[in-house]
C-alpha cells in the first residue's frame, strides 16, 4: 500500500510481535500467498489459532511498509485463482535473524535460572 | 440457493469497507480469497461452530484494524507509538465511560434505544422479505411465471404440447415445469401429509438452488421406466429425519412408492411455494397417458432470452401459441414476474400500517431516550460548567458530551440487535400462517436488515442525543452554573424542550392507541359476525389416504362409509356429514360467467363447491331458503345454489327447476334449493359464492360416490351436549383404517378464527406498538416530574414553610403533568384522524368514528399520566420545610 521506508537499523525494530515474527519465518522457506503463510504457521505451531484475515493482512501491510517483505512475481497456478505471493528480503532476513538470537538469549537466560530444564546433553 | 456468495463472506466484505480504501485495493480481494480457502478446507474438520467463531473473529479484526489503521498513524513492526490526538479521543472516552458508570446509569434510555432499534430492524426485515426484495434468484427480473389465455388473462397453467412447443421458442432462454404433487411422506417420524411438486430436471439450476447435501435433478430423469427420484427440503430432512446426514441414497416411500434421496435443498430455497417440501422430477414432455391433471398441465417458468424485453418475448411466444394451439379462439401469452411475497390486498394495506406504526413508535422511543439524556444533561450542567470556568472549549464539551451519548447509542445497539433477533425469531415462531410468512425469501437478519440496523442506530442515537448535547455544552450552561447549583427548575430552552418532548409522545402514543384500538374493534367485530351457519359446536376433519392403501374408489368410499358409521356409534355427535369441501374454505373454486339456461341473465361469479350429503345442512344449521337439500336418490347435475347466485341470475325469481351452465363445463345444473350464504367477512373468501352437490349420486338405480376419485375425505359433525376428548375421535377414526393420515380434526369455530388470523395479528401487533408507545410516554412524563420536583424541592419546602398544605402541593405536580398530557392529547387526536384516513381499508363493521374508541383512548391515556404523576406528587407533598431551608 505504500512505499517501503528507507533502511533502519535492525536492532530499531526489535522486540518483533509474535505474528510479525511468524510471517517472517514462514517466508524464509519460500514465496508464499496469504492462505500459505497461515497454513504454515499452523504446521509449525500446532495450538496456533486460524488468523483472522484482517490481522494476517495488515501484518503483511506492515512489513512491506518496513521493507521485511516484497510482493513476489505473480505466478499463475493450473486452474487457481490468481494470488499474490510474497518473499521476504535480504533486511527481512537479517531482521528475523536478529530476532531469533535475541530469543535464543532469552531463553538461555531462562535456563540458567531454572525457568525451562537445562538441556539434556 | 443462488448465485450470491455465502452470507458469511457477504458480511466480511461489508466489514472489510472499516479498511481505509488503499488497502482495500491492496489487499481486499486477497483477504476475501484467504477467508474462502480457509473456510473452504478447514471448516469440514473443525464444523460449524468454528466456522462461526472464524467469521466473527475476521469480521472484528477487519473493524478493529481498520479502525487503527484510520485513526493512527501505521504502528512500527514493533513499537506502539500512537498519534496524540488519539490519546485526546481516549481520554475522552475514559471519561464518558466513569460518568455514565456513575449512578444515576442511563440504564432506561439504552433500554428505549435498543428497543427503537429492535422494533425498526425486525420490521424491517418482515417489510423487506414480503414487499422489497426481489424473488431469491439471480436476475430475477427476467423470470417469469408464463401461461396462455384470453386477453384479460387466463389458467396459469398450459397444455404439454404448447409447453414442448414453447421449450423450443427463441423467446425464452430456459422454460420449465412444475406440477404441484402433495404426498404421504411416510418412513419419517410419522407420516405426514406434505405438499411437494413436480419439477422439469433444469428448474434448479435455472433458479440457483444449490443443494445443501447429495445433487438436484440432470436431464432425463423424470421420464417413464426410470427411476423414482426425490430431492427433501431441509425443514423436511430435518423435521422427518433428524437431520441425518446419510439420507441421501436412502430409499423412502411417498404415498406408497419408494423413492431414491438424491439431495436436500437448503431452507432458503423455497419453490414454486413457501411450503413446498420435496421436489420430484418430471419430464412433461414425455408423460405417459392417463397421468394425473396436475401434470397433463404444468405451470411453466422461464428465463427469458437475454436480448428481448418482456413485450418481444411476450410477442414471439404468442406467435408460437397460435401455431399450436388452434381453437378459433384468440389467443395471448401472459407473463408475470415471479413475486417474493405473495400478499392479498388486505396483508399489504396491513403490513404497510403496521410499520408506519412502527415508525411512529420508534420515533416515542427516540424522543423518550432523548428525554432521559436531557434530564442527565440537566443534572450534569453544573460539572459541563465547571469545565468551561476552568477553560475546556466548547469543542471539547461537545466531544466529551458526544463522547458519552455515543457510549449510550453504542450500547442501545448492541441491546438492539439482540432485541432484533429475539422479535424476528418470536414472529416467525407466532405468526407460521399469517401474513409474516408469505414469502419465497426466508425472513432472517441479513446484511441488509443489520445495514438497516446500522441506519436506525445512529438515527436513534441522533435523535436522542442531539437535544441534550446541545442543552449540555451551549455557552449559557457556564453562567448557569450558580442557579442550577441551587436546584433551580430548569426554565426556558430545557424545560420547553422537555415539555415539547413530553408533548410529541403523548400525541403519538395517544394516535397509536386509537389505531391500535380501532383494528382491534374490526377483529372483534369480524370475529362475531354472522357467517351463514352455526359453527359453535361441529368439528371438522379431513384425511388422507395413501393412494396405494386405497388404489380405486370403491376402497375409498368403504373407508368414508366407514368413518362416518364409527362417528355416528359415537355417542354425543349428530348429525355427521361427510362432504367434499368443508366451510370456510370449500373446495373446487371456479371463476368466469355463470349462463342461465332458462330465463335470467349471464352473471360473472367466483363459486366454491361442496359435494355434499343430505345431512349437511342440517349439521351446519344452514337455512334452506327455497325448495330442499338432497336426499339420497339425488341426479349428479342437481344443484343448490346461494340466494346472492340466485338474485344475479334471476333477480330474486323463484329458481327451482331453472337450470344454468358453466364456462368449459357442458353439463346443465338443475337447482333443486336456494340455501342462505355463507359469509366470512374480513377473508380472502369473502367473494366466493357457494354451491352445493350431491356427494352420492343416484346412477342407474345404484348410489355412487362422484367425488371419490381423489385420496381426500372430508366429515363434520355437530357435539351435543359436548365434543369428546379430540384424540379420543382421532383414535376412533384410525381404527377405521391405520394407514389414514388425519390432515385435521378441529372445531370449526377455530378454523373460522384461523381465517381472520391476518387481521387478529394486525390487531394485536398494533395495540403492542401503542401500549409500548403508551407506556413509553408515560415513563417520559414520569421523569420529567421526578427531576422536576427533585429540583424544586427548596422552593416547595418554601411554600410548606409559608403554609401551603400537602395537597396544594401534589396539585402543582398533577397541574403539570395535565397540561403536558392535554396538550399532547389534543395534538395526538388531531393525528389519529389523519391516520385513520389510511386505515378505513382494513376496518370492517367499524368506522374510523367509532365512539368507543374514542372515548376509551382519552380516558387510557389519562390513566397513564395519573400513574405517571402520582409518585412524583407524593414526593412533592411530602416536602419538609425544615429540612430542606437547613441544607
Amino acid at each position: 500500500m505504500s512505499a517501503p521506508r528507507p533502511r533502519a537499523d535492525p536492532d530499531d525494530l526489535l522486540p518483533l510481535t509474535p505474528l510479525v515474527f511468524a510471517v517472517l519465518v514462514a517466508l524464509v522457506e519460500g514465496d508464499l500467498h496469504g492462505y500459505g503463510i497461515a497454513r504454515r504457521i499452523a504446521d509449525r505451531d500446532a495450538g496456533a489459532v486460524t488468523l483472522a484475515p484482517g490481522n494476517l493482512y495488515a501484518a503483511v501491510d506492515r512489513l512491506i511498509a518496513a521493507g521485511l517483505v516484497a510482493p513476489a512475481p505473480a505466478a499463475r497456478r493450473g486452474g487457481e485463482p490468481r494470488r499474490r505471493f510474497y518473499r521476504i528480503t535480504p533486511f527481512g532476513r537479517e531482521v528475523a535473524a536478529r530476532e531469533a538470537a535475541r530469543l535464543r538469549d532469552l531463553l538461555r537466560t531462562a535456563r540458567r535460572l531454572a525457568i525451562l530444564p537445562r538441556r539434556q546433553p | 440457493m443462488t448465485g450470491r456468495p455465502p452470507l458469511g463472506e457477504r458480511l466480511l466484505r461489508l466489514a472489510l469497507r472499516c479498511h481505509p480504501a488503499p488497502f482495500r485495493r491492496e489487499y481486499g480481494r486477497e483477504m476475501l480469497q484467504y477467508y474462502r480457502d480457509t473456510v473452504g478446507r478447514e471448516s469440514a474438520r473443525r464444523g460449524r461452530l468454528w466456522r462461526a467463531r472464524f467469521l466473527i473473529a475476521s469480521i472484528a479484526a477487519a473493524a478493529g484494524q481498520g479502525l487503527c489503521q484510520r485513526v493512527a498513524a501505521r504502528p512500527a513492526v514493533g513499537s506502539t507509538r500512537r498519534a496524540g490526538w488519539l490519546a485526546d479521543g481516549r481520554t475522552d472516552l475514559k471519561l464518558a465511560w466513569r460518568r455514565l458508570a456513575a449512578a444515576p446509569r442511563p440504564t432506561v434510555a439504552i433500554g428505549m434505544l435498543a428497543l427503537a432499534v429492535g422494533l425498526g430492524v425486525a420490521m424491517f426485515t418482515v417489510v423487506d422479505a414480503l414487499m422489497l426484495r426481489p424473488a431469491p434468484f439471480p436476475e430475477a427480473d427476467r423470470l417469469f411465471h408464463v401461461f396462455a389465455g384470453d386477453e384479460r388473462g387466463g389458467r396459469t397453467t398450459i397444455p404439454t404440447d404448447l409447453y414442448a412447443a414453447w421449450r423450443g421458442s427463441p423467446a425464452f432462454e430456459d422454460l420449465h415445469g412444475v406440477g404441484h404433487g402433495s404426498a404421504i411422506v411416510e418412513d419419517g417420524i410419522e407420516p405426514v401429509m406434505r405438499a411437494g411438486a413436480f419439477v422439469s430436471p433444469g428448474l434448479f439450476e435455472m433458479l440457483g438452488a444449490r443443494p445443501l447435501l447429495g445433487r438436484t435433478f440432470v436431464a432425463g430423469e423424470g421420464r417413464p421406466g426410470t427411476r423414482a427420484l426425490v430431492v427433501l427440503s431441509e425443514r423436511l430432512w430435518r423435521s422427518q429425519y433428524g437431520a441425518d446426514r446419510s439420507i441421501v441414497g436412502r430409499r423412502l416411500r411417498l404415498s406408497g412408492v419408494a423413492h431414491e434421496v438424491v439431495g436436500v435443498l437448503p431452507d432458503g430455497f423455497r419453490f414454486p411455494t413457501m411450503r413446498t417440501e420435496f421436489w420430484r422430477p418430471m419430464d412433461f414432455t414425455a408423460l405417459q397417458p392417463g397421468a394425473e391433471q396436475a401434470l397433463n398441465r404444468p405451470q411453466t417458468y422461464v428465463r427469458l432470452a437475454a436480448s428481448l424485453t418482456p413485450a418481444a418475448a411476450s410477442q414471439a411466444a404468442t406467435a408460437t401459441l397460435r401455431a399450436t394451439i388452434a381453437d378459433g379462439r384468440p389467443q395471448f401469452t401472459h407473463l408475470r414476474p415471479i413475486m417474493a411475497g405473495l400478499m392479498d390486498e388486505y396483508s399489504t394495506a396491513a403490513v404497510t400500517a403496521l410499520a408506519a406504526a412502527v415508525g411512529l413508535v420508534f420515533l416515542v422511543l427516540c424522543a423518550n431516550a432523548a428525554n432521559l439524556l436531557v434530564v442527565r444533561a440537566i443534572a450534569r450542567r453544573s460539572d459541563y460548567g465547571l469545565c468551561a470556568a476552568l477553560g475546556a472549549t466548547r469543542g471539547r464539551l461537545l466531544r466529551q458530551a458526544f463522547a458519552e451519548t455515543a457510549i449510550v447509542g453504542l450500547a442501545g445497539t448492541i441491546a438492539g440487535a439482540a432485541a432484533a433477533w429475539a422479535l424476528v425469531s418470536t414472529a416467525r415462531a407466532w405468526l407460521p400462517d399469517a401474513f409474516l410468512l408469505r414469502s419465497l425469501n426466508p425472513i432472517d437478519l441479513d446484511a441488509r436488515a443489520l445495514a438497516a440496523g446500522a441506519i436506525a442506530a445512529l438515527t436513534a442515537t441522533g435523535l436522542a442525543s442531539v437535544p441534550a448535547v446541545w442543552l449540555a455544552t451551549r455557552p449559557g450552561a457556564v453562567s448557569l452554573l450558580r442557579s442550577v447549583d441551587r436546584g433551580a427548575v430548569p426554565r426556558g430552552g430545557p424545560r420547553m424542550l422537555l415539555r415539547a418532548l413530553i408533548v410529541g409522545e403523548v400525541a403519538l402514543a395517544a394516535a397509536l392507541l386509537v389505531s391500535g384500538a380501532l383494528l382491534l374493534r374490526s377483529f372483534l367485530s369480524l370475529a362475531h359476525a354472522d357467517r351463514g351457519l352455526e359453527a359453535t359446536g361441529v368439528v371438522t376433519a379431513s384425511m388422507s389416504l395413501p393412494s396405494h392403501r386405497f388404489p380405486d374408489r370403491a376402497s375409498r368410499l368403504a373407508f368414508a362409509d366407514g368413518v362416518e358409521r364409527v362417528l355416528r356409534a359415537t355417542p354425543g355427535l349428530r348429525p355427521v356429514a361427510l362432504s367434499y369441501g368443508l366451510p370456510p374454505r370449500g373446495s373446487v373454486r371456479y371463476i368466469g360467467p355463470v349462463t342461465p339456461l332458462s330465463g335470467g341473465r349471464e352473471a360473472e361469479a367466483f363459486l366454491s363447491g361442496y359435494f355434499v350429503t343430505p345431512d349437511f345442512f342440517r349439521l351446519y344449521r344452514i337455512p334452506i331458503l327455497e325448495g330442499a337439500a338432497f336426499d339420497d336418490r339425488a341426479h349428479e347435475h342437481d344443484v343448490v345454489i346461494t340466494a346472492t347466485l340466485r338474485d344475479r341470475l334471476w333477480a330474486g325469481q323463484p329458481a327451482i327447476g331453472r337450470t344454468f351452465r358453466l364456462h368449459g363445463d357442458n353439463a346443465a345444473y338443475r337447482v333443486v334449493g336456494v340455501a342462505a350464504d355463507l359469509r366470512s367477512p374480513g377473508s380472502a373468501t369473502e367473494d366466493q359464492l357457494e354451491w352445493y352437490r350431491p356427494l352420492r349420486v343416484a346412477r342407474g338405480g345404484d348410489v355412487e360416490a362422484e367425488m371419490f376419485s381423489t385420496g381426500q375425505v372430508m366429515v363434520g359433525f355437530r357435539c351435543d351436549p359436548a365434543c369428546p376428548p379430540l384424540p379420543d375421535l382421532r383414535r376412533r377414526i384410525r381404527g377405521v383404517d391405520p394407514d389414514v393420515v388425519i390432515a385435521h380434526l378441529s372445531p370449526l369455530d377455530g378454523e373460522y378464527l384461523e381465517l381472520l388470523a391476518a387481521p387478529r395479528a394486525a390487531a394485536a401487533l398494533a395495540l403492542v406498538f401503542a401500549m409500548a408507545a403508551a407506556v413509553s410516554a408515560g415513563g417520559g412524563l414520569f421523569s420529567v416530574l421526578a427531576t422536576v420536583v427533585g429540583r424544586r424541592r427548596r422552593e416547595l419546602g418554601i411554600r410548606a414553610a409559608l403554609g401551603a398544605r400537602p395537597r396544594e402541593l401534589a396539585a402543582l405536580v398533577f397541574r403539570e403533568a395535565f397540561t403536558v398530557a392535554a396538550m399532547g392529547l389534543t395534538l395526538g387526536v388531531g393525528l389519529a384522524w389523519l391516520l385513520t384516513r389510511f386505515l378505513s381499508s382494513l376496518l370492517v363493521g367499524v368506522t374510523p368514528a367509532d365512539p368507543v374508541t374514542w372515548v376509551v383512548v382519552p380516558v387510557v391515556i389519562g390513566g397513564i399520566v395519573l400513574a405517571a404523576a402520582v409518585w412524583p406528587a407524593r414526593m412533592a407533598s411530602s416536602a419538609d420545610p425544615v429540612a430542606i431551608l437547613r441544607e
